[in-house]
């Protein structure tokens, strides 16, 4: 509470990432193997990044770019039948360039899990998403096994939000998946709490670097409840410091000074 | 609070019934305001009777003090007390604040839909605030990115892009009025609901979303 500054925390956990939460943007970013269901035609050069060629089609809507001409107009988009598609897809979208090529049904990709998730829809099968390989069964027995040992920053330093946000497409798998995500968080949050509030003033790089995004998070939690309290038993508690927002400005005037 | 300083041991409720509370009591029922709305995840009613019956008290002592003689003990003591107090009711109203800034969307929305009846759960000052910073907020928003934008991406709808309360949150409480069947509502989908009853003078961990109403009636203490 005494913070300057509130950044949206992420929703990933959650049935919905928030919009404003730049650790869901990061964490939609991640890409995500998926088959293609229905043929797109005219759909392009937006593929070609991704996987095999492609076509393009009225399914994505294209950018105007200033200096070319108003040509066909798109006729309708697949977003029409979704809620309006969020800020950061538009930013992803400037890149398209509409280029006509051939897809075929049963192409591989690897989509983010922004795309991926708008495209997706049960009743119109444009997707078919495959989990990621460390979704998949043999490495939930690694999990199960033992959760502490697994380097979780190296499987996608995003593992549960990812694997939270992944429950959206129904799978067979689901029940298992989530099973999993519980079970392997129980299994490293007695380390983590408690190496994060018994460190103090150490280096504490070897302890943080196999844990994903959101055990770091917590971590940090941890680490300044204990700054916290050290500071306010020698009695720094009630000086008053510099707002991390201002201290900045401070060093800039500092240079301006010298020159 | 000593009766030496010779303070008003009467002070009413500014609405509508007029009720009598020794200063000792209203301090009390601060600090309750204070500890129900740090704990709660929603913004919780305005008690702003609460607020100013707790700064004319205030006010009163610090006359008090100055007409005492200055060096005596009991000066510094009172001093600090007065200290206490004020610390307790700012970080009310800067929780309040944090809260207020964090959904300002759907408290705005929230105050819309209020039938007329229902008390407000912001006070006059707090609603001028709220309007005032969404209008910055959407200001910001246009100026930085939005105008920018093809024009059929230039609105963002704020009740959709700013999170929301969550009222499924855990929160510990202590019991102080008896209550009975309360309708439990288990997260895993195997387990069915269940009805509890809670005694007096016990504590529970359990989901807001089960508890607001009697956190609102002041049933039960946030801890």
């Amino acid at each position: 509470m005494s913070e300057a500054y509130f950044p949206v925390e992420s929703g990933a956990l959650g049935p919905e990432e928030n919009f404003l939460s730049l650790d869901d943007i990061l964490m939609s970013q991640e890409k995500l193997p998926v088959r293609i269901e229905t043929a797109m035609p005219r759909l392009g050069a937006f593929f070609l990044e991704r996987g095999a060629g492609a076509e393009s089609d009225q399914a994505l809507p294209q950018v105007r770019r200033a200096g070319e001409p108003a040509g066909t107009p798109e006729r309708g988009t697949a977003f029409g039948l979704v809620p309006p598609p969020p800020l950061n897809l538009f930013l992803k979208l400037s890149k398209v360039i509409g280029f006509p090529d051939a897809e075929g049904l049963g192409t591989k990709l690897e989509l983010p899990l922004w795309l991926a998730k708008g495209l997706f829809d049960t009743k119109r099968r444009i997707l078919s998403v495959e989990l990621p390989k460390m979704y998949q069964e043999g490495w939930r027995t690694v999990f199960s096994a033992d959760a502490n040992v697994v380097d979780l920053h190296k499987m996608g330093p995003r593992f549960y939000g990812f694997g939270s946000q992944l429950l959206h497409f129904d799978s067979p798998e689901s029940t298992d998946i989530s099973q999993c995500l519980l079970q392997t968080f129980i299994g490293r949050f007695r380390r983590i709490m408690d190496s994060s509030q018994n460190s103090y003033n150490e280096d504490t790089s070897a302890l943080v670097a196999r844990l994903d995004e959101t055990e770091r998070g917590l971590f940090q939690i941890g680490q300044k409840g204990l700054n916290d309290f050290q500071s306010w038993e020698k009695g720094q508690a009630s000086q008053i410091t510099a707002s991390s927002l201002v201290q900045n400005y401070k060093k800039r005037k500092f240079t301006n000074m010298d020159d | 609070m000593t009766e030496v300083l010779d303070l008003h041991e009467q002070d009413s409720d500014g609405s509508s019934e007029e009720v009598v509370l020794t200063p000792a009591e209203l301090i009390e029922r601060l600090e309750q305001a204070w500890m129900n709305e740090k704990f709660a995840p929603e913004l919780l009613e305005s008690k702003s009777e609460i607020v100013e019956c707790v700064m004319e008290q205030l006010e009163h002592m610090e006359e008090n003090l100055r007409r005492a003689k200055s060096g005596d003990l009991k000066v510094s003591i009172h001093r600090m007390e007065m200290e206490r107090i004020r610390y307790v009711l700012s970080s009310y109203l800067r929780c309040r604040l944090m809260k207020i800034e964090k959904f300002f969307p759907h408290i705005l929305e929230k105050e819309k839909m209020r039938p007329v009846g229902e008390p407000s759960i912001l006070s006059p000052e707090e609603f001028v605030f709220v309007k005032e910073y969404t209008n910055h907020t959407e200001t910001h928003f246009k100026n930085v990115a939005l105008k920018h934008m093809p024009p059929n991406l230039q609105q963002v709808d704020l009740l959709r892009a700013v999170p929301k309360p969550d009222l499924d949150s855990y929160v510990f409480l202590k019991v102080k009025e008896r209550q009975e069947n309360i309708l439990v509502e288990p997260e895993a989908d195997e387990q069915r609901d269940y009805v509890i009853d809670l005694e007096e003078g016990s504590q529970h961990l359990i989901r807001y979303k089960t508890i607001a109403p009697l956190v609102a009636s002041g049933a039960v203490q946030l801890i």
